[in-house]
């Protein structure tokens, strides 16, 4: 079982004739943790906008969960990203105006599925954003605070309870520790782990910090993987 | 809905330009909507302030002349025509009736037309409605007078008092008839007309206060003449602060009603008038009147037929309002660019937000409703405390602009015109935010999920 599976994919941005993409293969399979190498200009970020759905390849097929995502109209692939895609960034992830449970709650707002998947369990997206906040350390007296009050490691955890609520099956992660200090990178990387486990989530985690591609089940260069002239 | 509440929301995070945007709508709103109320209002009132009445005559002059004095005591007469010319059409077989008035007296700011006892049987305003008297009665002497509603209330006088008109208009006056003090015989019921404003005695009580019936001129009659002209000075009984001769005997006598004033039964009461209101027998032959008196080769007048005037007065005043309603729509294109600034301004520290929100699955027609609905929320918004402030100023204005322009405002549910104009302000507003959520649109599609930093 695989959760992405790239196949023969071409991409160019409207304006230019190069390829900014051009990835024979790539398979990450259901609940594996991949670390994505890449320096900047490799792509990375191309990609990921493939991978989530908002930019369709001129070529090749993008298979997330099994669903070919390129024969979907970009209205679906909207839908399909709110119920199948956890996507973190890089730094300012949540909506300033917004306390932290309902950032976190706003995932829920856009997709019927993740509430669905709450509702069978008999949870309310508001608990279960606390729960997941609590997890991921943020305590308890925090999660009233507006998302602007807090520090950058404190978003960068409360994003990820964003990305995690109603279990979706692909969580990516957009270099999201890069505004962080050693230290807490190591601790969000562990509680993400945990949480990712926890959900059964696939993780794919691009950076271009090589020292925590150790952390990871499998690392994969994107220099490698993409041949296209750029990188 | 869980959209609207999140435009709400980004919408309070930015509170201080979105006070601002608010505000520049509402007062747009409220010079559009007020403008139009006061016009509307001023037409009504203009409208109303005399019926049934089929011409005006007066000495030679321009029409709306004539009919600022005559009616809404605005000006003056530039010269006056003479009782016999009054007489002469009086008593024409065409004319039904005819009210004389002569102008040119005042207290204490309030106009004083002198007149008789026709104005009170037959002038009418509004919807044919004729003049009623709140207390009181017509007058009955030379000597006495009766007051308009606001003229009372203002002065705070009643009946039994005693008042003194000043010789010329204008609130400070430094010639009084303090010799001939009036008693108020009456007063009227409010009108919402100029006649509210004014004073009213009779023709004969002019001509004493001038000194025409002292005069003993020859044409006079004599009877008239010869009756007895107040002989003794009577001073107020309240204290007014007029320049008051402290000379005078204080040895009150009111009991003399008698002997205070002449009758009204004379034959010619004063020798010349400002002008004369007539109605017709007949409505229709008003024109054949209006063009046998404007002819008349005995003295110079000038008739003119009050419903066509009053239009033509209408049609100069409805350049400025026009001009008004054209400035308005200006401050309210100013607000809506305002608007439309602020919310361009916005975009580029909102594209993080929009690219959250991508991330979140919403799509980009998301994010264009999403501005859109910003909009509209600002505009309501606006327009909502534009008519709040427009309610508020009307209250708070109403007093003073009855006072300063006669013109009584009343305060109602907004009209259609001005649900319309709401609306188009609305629809507006709505339509100009399209251009950045069409620029939020774009930018979404082409950020996709890089955040700009």
């Amino acid at each position: 079982m695989n959760s992405i599976v790239v196949n023969g994919l071409r991409f160019h941005y409207p304006a230019q004739a190069e390829p900014t993409l051009d990835i024979g293969q790539l398979e990450i399979a259901r609940g594996e943790r991949v670390f994505l190498y890449g320096p900047s200009g490799s792509g990375k970020s191309t990609l990921l906008s493939v991978l989530a759905g908002i930019h369709r390849p001129q070529s090749g097929t993008v298979a997330i969960e099994d669903i070919d995502i390129t024969a979907l109209t970009a209205r679906q692939r909207d839908h399909f990203r709110a119920h199948h895609i956890g996507y973190i960034f890089q730094q300012f992830n949540l909506l300033p105006y917004l306390d932290c449970i309902h950032n976190v709650a706003l995932a829920c707002e856009f997709s019927k599925v993740r509430r669905q998947r709450l509702q069978q369990r008999n949870i309310s997206p508001e608990d279960e954003a606390a729960r997941l906040l609590n997890q991921l350390g943020i305590s308890h007296e925090m999660h009233s605070r507006r998302a602007s009050e807090l520090s950058v490691g404190q978003q960068q955890r409360v994003a990820a309870a964003r990305a995690l609520i109603g279990s979706p099956e692909l969580i990516i992660a957009d270099e999201p520790t890069s505004a962080l200090d050693a230290d807490s990178r190591l601790s969000f990387l562990k509680l993400l782990f945990a949480e990712c486990e926890r959900a059964g989530s696939t993780l794919l985690f691009v950076s271009h910090d090589a020292e925590l591609a150790g952390q990871f089940d499998r690392s994969l260069s994107l220099s490698a993987l993409n041949q296209s002239a750029e990188a | 809905m869980k959209l609207f509440k999140l435009a709400w929301a980004s919408l309070l995070s930015r509170k201080a330009n979105a006070l601002l945007t608010v505000v520049a709508i509402a007062i747009s709103v409220m010079l559009l909507l007020g403008v139009d109320r006061v016009s509307q209002q001023t037409r009504a009132g203009f409208a109303n302030t005399i019926s049934g009445t089929d011409l005006i005559v007066g000495a030679r002059s321009g029409p709306v002349n004539l009919l600022l004095f005559s009616v809404f005591h605005i000006g003056y007469p530039s010269s006056n025509l003479s009782w016999d010319a009054y007489s002469h059409w009086a008593e024409h077989d065409q004319v039904a009736w005819s009210i004389p008035i002569a102008l040119g007296d005042s207290f204490r700011g309030h106009p004083v037309i002198a007149t008789d006892h026709n104005f009170f049987e037959h002038f009418q305003y509004g919807q044919r409605q004729s003049v009623r008297f709140a207390e009181g009665q017509p007058f009955e002497h030379s000597a006495e007078a009766v007051l308009g509603a606001r003229v009372a209330r203002e002065q705070g006088l009643q009946l039994s008092d005693q008042v003194v008109i000043s010789h010329g208009t204008g609130s400070v006056s430094f010639h009084q008839h303090d010799e001939d003090p009036v008693q108020i015989s009456g007063v009227l019921a409010p009108t919402g007309t100029p006649l509210d404003n004014a004073v009213f005695i009779p023709l004969v009580g002019l001509a004493t206060m001038h000194g025409e019936h002292q005069a003993e001129e020859p044409q006079s009659p004599p009877s008239f003449s010869q009756q007895s002209v107040p002989q003794e000075n009577e001073e107020p009984e309240h204290d007014h602060d007029h320049d008051h001769d402290h000379d005078h005997d204080h040895d009150h006598d009111h009991d003399h009603d008698h002997n205070h004033g002449v009758a009204l039964d004379s034959e010619q009461p004063i020798d010349s008038l400002s002008a004369f209101f007539v109605g017709l027998h007949s409505q229709p032959r008003a024109i054949f009147m209006q063009r046998m008196i404007n002819t008349w080769g005995q003295e110079p007048l000038t008739a003119l037929m009050p419903g066509a005037t009053l239009q033509e007065l209408w049609r100069t005043l409805n350049m400025f309002e026009r001009v008004l309603a054209i400035v308005s729509g200006f401050v309210l294109l100013t607000g809506l660019i305002g608007m439309l600034a602020t919310l361009l301004a916005s975009l580029q520290e909102r594209r993080r937000e929009m690219a959250v929100l991508r991330s979140l699955g919403a799509g980009p027609g998301t994010i264009f409703s999403l501005l859109v609905s910003e909009a509209f929320v600002l505009t309501v918004t606006g327009i909502g405390v534009g008519v709040a402030l427009l309610y508020a100023a009307l209250y708070a204005l109403a007093p003073w602009i009855e006072y300063s322009f006669g013109v009584v405002i009343h305060i109602s549910w907004p009209s259609m015109v001005e649900w319309q104009r709401m609306a188009i302000v609305l629809v507006a507003g709505t339509v100009i935010s399209c251009l950045p959520a069409w620029r939020a649109y774009r930018n979404s599609l082409a950020d996709g999920l890089t955040i700009k930093l």
